[in-house]
């Protein structure tokens, strides 16, 4: 996506200018509203190491991926966006491998000597990794945005959906026979040859198979004249704004007998125009089964509500997420749903463009939603920084949901415009109290990285060490991923309780996509789903995690499953991950 | 060693301790008169130091005091100067300049009261916070010379000229002269040195006005958050003369022409003179308000550099807190909003309606509702300028919808539309309510509509970008059937048609207001700039006429803006030396 250096909003600046601070006082003085059954929220277990909450391995891991955005100095706005990371099982040995998005060779770029393969790391554990492209062939020739890790074929093993710009690219995982990754795009069909930038696999119509929404960006130009004040120089060179050219429809396929086929014009005129960046799938409305929503780039937001039998309605604006409170149609990026406020519903996050506020959107439980995000404490601390991958997961284990925002600008020149700003940017580690009010965790107790300035992209989330608190991953525009281990759960020390789910699912849908978990410990209730695809140019760990509080283990733990069924189980012994099996 | 026996050579130095200072309305240079008799309602207040009360017994019985004093905002000095009301070099002697060797000033001022160390004056025309060096009795015997003679002083015409500095007093005749700055006319420089901005003044013969250098280039702010944190170094003093000239048409093309014009404007200013306080102050605060030209960070790096020539600088320092409190610097914004609202004078109007409008947006996201409400109240009196005005309203009225008080949010936000009827956050926040009201859903359903298409039309603006110019006027049309109530649309319609140098679909719009509105000077300026841009000169000479005699104050800029929409269109035709020739034809009045 593009910028624009300075606030071109006309009356709309009058809101965003000022106006971003000025939100609900309310909120602060009172609590949210408890969900029946929900008691006080644990005390937060003591802060972590002298590390800080996340350890960064910043060396020795064996995962010496260097991303490559791959320009020649015309700014091309493709160069600008990417650094996805994934976190799949790739082996099935029960950890999580890492697969690293990589650019490919625009006009110009001199790619003599130069590796631009993606790349996928085995997990040896301990925080090592080995590379393992070679032997798997896990990689393709495209400008990869995001990789989807979804189990297409159902037996049992993730594949890889690569979101390029170009073709997009299917890998069967058939590393249990052959020891590789095959290319399935031919057979399974849904090469969206747009230039896309997320992908999620969603058994919309609960038929037991995966279908699949692909969110596209803009017109694929590379030959465009550049932008910026270039009167005054090369040095004046940015990359140009997304509504220089024409925004490309996102696009639907379901899923028939394991090949993908085209059904956009399910979404009607209204899934064009959009320009997206993130997506993420939920059953925000409760209803039973999974809608999507899009962060779009300087276009309204999309809220597709599944209506069932492969129909949808493009909800955004009756939802009131279409633009965020002041009216705006902010460059959304990132974006992730969660309970932030414990009233058993999901709520909306969106990560943003410098001058405007990440938001969050508070469900009302009625299939709408308002805009906390100044009352919150969410917004606010990302007011300087553009917002890429955000993710909702309890880092603490206190039992609500945190968030990451890993930042970095899209202009390498953006103090010429805009002395506030920097290129590389800090992130933000943002701690909820339980109630749906977040606070900046400082850098001193958040851990190295988030005292450090990057260019950061994707931000996938996961228990990389197995150790039962969830870890993160950060793609770096143009450099080495970030292994963040979450300190929260550390060997020999008192440690909160925590309840591990991995569901297996019946049918093609191995990895019970779309499930949803309700969870009864002490007194308290949480939810979460199962989603894969969330954040920016990400995809996480399928396994949930959920904070127990004093709570010794879960006494119900309540699935329902993405056919609709649902299973009761439980009672289930906190600290440990528990496997479920769609009955 | 006492002075009195400090030895007297060429190159000694003498040490000089403020007694005291001044507190004065005048915060800038050009807000002072030119001569405390000049004003002899402005009240202030001299301060002295603690314990020096007693030397002023027997002080109060005097109606007038001397007040000698140092200008301390003085940067340098030059031989020979151009008086205020003059329009030839004196020497600098010969003058009151107080950029001299010795920035020594002296004043005259009505006594009104004297309490402890506090001494309350009449007739200042000091700068507040300038330093106090002594204070004599004004003794009629001694002091009073009726019979002096007043040099080059009365040479001056009998009709008193245009103060170069004092842009505010142009008189009418001054400026009908076709692109004639509102300044002393005599000593204009051929206007193709610079660019038609405005002729230089002073003993500065700089000629071209050198490249812009940009304010980014100060590789401190590079450091840390940039501009938030970075040391700022007082910028050069440059020539602060010319500058003022450039500084000038940047207010004037402020008020209501091309907000534009008023950016270039002040960026010469500023590169002629990187510390002319008035331009750093002022294009802070233009950076400050919402449009294209918004600039947060580059707002506060004014601010910061205004403090860095004249610490204190109350207007600077309302500007650096509301920059701040925008860029969420909550610790370092909420101390600078209070002091200026406790320091800054009641007639600082808008600036004190800045600080209370942001400080109270602190409040709000604070949870501290109380204040924010008593806040906002001050911020939508009717004194209150629009621009302010609206935000207050509303800000307030999303609090209170926060707050679950729609029945109160509700007058807010249409008194808000009133002053800003294409407010899009106002329209999005009304249609939000009347949608949960329920019983308004035929005028919920077009505030959505209108705020949607508002949304669309902010979204294709941007000055480094093309822009949609088929689309845009599209969403203008639809607007307008939208809401046919609102006047304004075509105007902006208009606008939008030339700036993307669509002069055919301009002049039609023009065309049609000419015919609904008649010929004001903005019908005539937009008509005169389709025509020029059609390559028309003669009928946008009639125009831009018709438009000085409905405004006989429209800035010289609006000329330039005409003849560079003529050069825009007829590319071909127009090349640098016809565009400079006919810009100074016009400029001139033939």
């Amino acid at each position: 996506m593009g910028e624009r250096p300075v606030r071109p909003r006309g009356a709309a600046a009058r809101a965003a200018g000022l106006a971003s601070l000025a939100l609900a006082a309310a909120c602060s003085d009172e609590p949210g509203t408890p969900a029946p059954g929900a008691s006080a929220p644990p005390a937060a277990p003591a802060a972590a190491t002298e590390h800080g909450r996340f350890l960064w391995h910043e060396h020795g891991s064996g995962v010496d991926f260097v991303h490559r955005s791959c320009g020649s100095g015309k700014k091309l706005l493709v160069e600008i966006n990417a650094a996805g990371v994934s976190l799949l099982d790739y082996d099935g040995d029960g950890d999580l491998d890492l697969f690293c998005c990589q650019g490919a060779a625009l006009p110009g770029f001199d790619a003599t000597g130069v590796d631009l393969r993606d790349r996928l790391y085995r997990n040896d554990g301990a925080w090592h990794f080995t590379d393992v492209t070679d032997a798997t062939g896990a990689f393709d020739d495209g400008y990869t945005y995001s990789a989807a890790c979804p189990d297409v074929d159902g037996d049992g093993d993730p594949d890889l959906h690569l979101a390029n710009a170009g073709r997009n690219r299917w890998l069967r995982n058939d590393v249990k026979q052959s020891g590789r990754f095959v290319d399935a795009t031919d057979a399974w069909g849904g090469d969206a040859p747009e230039w896309s930038t997320a992908a999620a696999c969603v058994d919309f119509d609960s038929d037991g198979d995966l279908d699949l929404y692909v969110a596209n960006y803009v017109e694929l130009a590379l030959d465009h004249p550049g932008c910026g004040r270039l009167q005054q120089g090369e040095a004046w060179r940015i990359y140009c704004h997304p509504d220089e050219f024409r925004p490309a429809p996102d696009r639907l396929y379901r899923n028939d007998d394991g090949r993908f086929v085209d059904a956009s014009d399910r979404l009607g005129d209204a899934g064009k125009g959009g320009a997206g960046l993130g997506l993420v799938p939920s059953d925000y409305d409760g209803d039973g089964d999974v809608d999507l929503f899009v962060a779009n780039d300087s276009n309204p937001r999309f809220l597709w509500r599944n209506e069932g039998g492969f129909a949808f309605t493009e909800a955004a604006g009756e939802a009131w997420v279409a633009v965020d409170g002041s009216g705006v149609s902010t460059a959304a990026m990132g974006c992730d749903f969660g309970d932030v406020d414990g009233d058993l519903d999901f709520d909306l996050v969106v990560a943003n463009l410098a001058m405007e506020l990440n938001n969050l959107h508070r469900n009302d439980g009625h299939g709408r939603f308002d805009d906390r995000s100044t009352a919150s404490g969410f917004g606010p601390p990302g007011l300087l920084y553009v917002g890429f991958g955000c993710e909702l997961f309890d880092l603490d284990l206190d039992g609500d949901q945190d968030a990451l925002i890993a930042n970095g600008h899209i202009m390498d020149n953006v103090e010429k415009y805009e002395p506030a700003q920097t290129f590389r940017q800090p992130p933000l580690c943002l701690v909820n109290d339980g109630r749906g009010r977040f606070t900046r965790l400082a850098p001193e107790a958040a851990g190295a990285y988030f005292a450090s300035r990057q260019v950061a992209r994707g931000l996938a989330v996961g228990d990389l060490d197995d150790d039962g608190d969830l870890d993160a991953v950060v793609g770096h525009w143009n450099g080495t991923p970030a292994l963040l281990e979450n300190r929260t759960i550390v060997a020999g020390s008192p440690a909160p309780r925590w309840l591990g789910l991995k569901l297996e699912g019946k049918g093609k849908n191995r990895q019970a996509l779309g499930a949803r978990v309700t969870v009864e410990a002490g007194g308290r209730t949480q939810i979460d789903e199962v989603r894969g695809t969330s954040s920016y140019a990400a995809f996480h760990d399928l396994r949930l995690f959920f904070g127990l509080g004093d709570a010794t283990g879960a006494e119900r733990v309540t699935i329902r499953w993405p056919d609709g069924r649902t299973s009761t189980h439980g009672p289930l012994a906190a600290g440990r991950l528990h496997v479920v099996a769609e009955p | 060693m006492s002075p009195a026996r400090a030895p007297r050579s060429a190159g000694s130095e003498l040490v000089v301790r403020p007694i005291g200072v001044i507190r004065s309305p005048f915060k800038v240079h050009l807000d002072a008169p030119r001569q405390g008799r000049l004003a002899p309602s402005s009240e202030g207040t001299i301060e002295l130091e603690r314990g020096l009360q007693n030397l002023l017994q027997d002080v109060a019985g005097f109606s007038h005091l001397w007040v000698l004093f140092w200008c301390n905002y003085s940067r340098g000095w030059n031989a020979q100067v151009v008086p205020p009301r003059d329009t030839r070099k004196r020497g600098l002697f010969a003058t009151r300049s107080p950029d001299r060797p010795n920035p020594i000033g002296l004043t005259v001022v009505e006594l009104l009261s004297v309490r402890g160390t506090k001494l309350r004056v009449r007739g200042l025309d000091m700068l507040d916070g300038t330093p106090v060096l002594d204070l004599k009795p004004y003794v009629r015997y001694a002091d009073s010379i009726p019979d002096a003679s007043d040099g080059w002083l009365a040479t001056l015409p009998p009709e008193p000229r245009p103060d170069h500095r004092d842009w505010t007093k142009q008189p009418k005749k001054a400026a009908r002269r076709a692109g004639a700055l509102l300044i002393a006319a005599a000593s204009l420089l051929p206007l193709g040195l610079v660019g038609g901005c405005g002729p230089e003044q002073g003993g500065a013969r700089s000629g071209r006005a050198p490249a812009i250098t940009t304010p980014q280039d100060d590789a401190s702010l590079l450091a840390g958050d940039g501009v938030l944190d970075a040391e700022i170094a007082a910028p050069r003093k440059g020539d602060e003369s010319a500058a003022t000239a450039w500084f000038q048409q940047a207010v004037a093309s402020r008020g209501k022409w091309r907000t534009r014009d008023a950016v270039r404007c002040f960026e010469r200013a500023l590169d002629v003179d990187p510390a002319h306080l008035g331009a750093l102050v002022e294009y802070g605060f233009l950076l400050l308000e919402p449009g294209a030209e918004q600039n947060l960070g580059l707002a506060l790096l004014q601010f910061r550099r205004a403090q860095a020539v004249v610490p204190g600088q109350l207007h600077a320092l309302a500007g650096e807190g509301v920059a701040r409190a925008a860029l969420h610097d909550v610790a370092r914004a909420e101390p600078l909003l209070r002091r200026a609202l406790d320091e800054l004078p009641e007639e600082a109007v808008g600036r004190r309606a800045w600080s209370a409008l942001a400080l109270a947006d602190l409040c709000a996201a604070d949870g501290r509702t109380d204040e924010a409400l008593q806040l906002y109240a001050q911020v939508t009196a009717d004194a209150i300028p629009a621009l302010q005005r609206s935000t207050a309203l509303v800000h307030v009225a999303d609090l209170l919808l926060q707050l679950d008080r729609p029945a109160n949010a509700e007058p807010a936000l249409r008194a808000a539309l009133v002053l800003d009827p294409q407010h899009v956050r106002a329209h999005y926040l009304l249609a939000q309510l009347l949608a949960k009201r329920g019983d308004a859903a035929a005028e919920a359903a077009k505030e959505t509509r209108i705020h949607e298409l508002l949304r669309q039309l902010l979204d294709h603006v941007s000055p480094l970008y093309t822009k949609d110019a088929a689309r845009r006027t599209q969403l203008w049309h639809e607007l307008a059937a939208a809401w046919p109530e609102n006047r304004r649309l075509p105007y902006s319609l208009a606008r939008d048609q030339l700036d993307a140098g669509d002069y055919a679909g301009g002049k039609a719009t023009a065309a049609e207001l000419l015919a609904r509105d008649g010929a004001t000077a903005e019908v005539s300026w937009l008509a005169a700039r389709a025509a020029a841009g059609g390559g028309d000169l003669a009928t946008a000479k009639q125009h831009l006429d018709a438009m000085r005699r409905a405004d006989p104050n429209a800035p010289s800029t609006v000329v330039r803006a005409v003849l560079e929409d003529w050069r825009r269109g007829n590319p071909d035709s127009v090349d640098a030396a016809l565009f400079d020739r006919t810009l100074r034809e016009w400029v001139n009045g033939q």
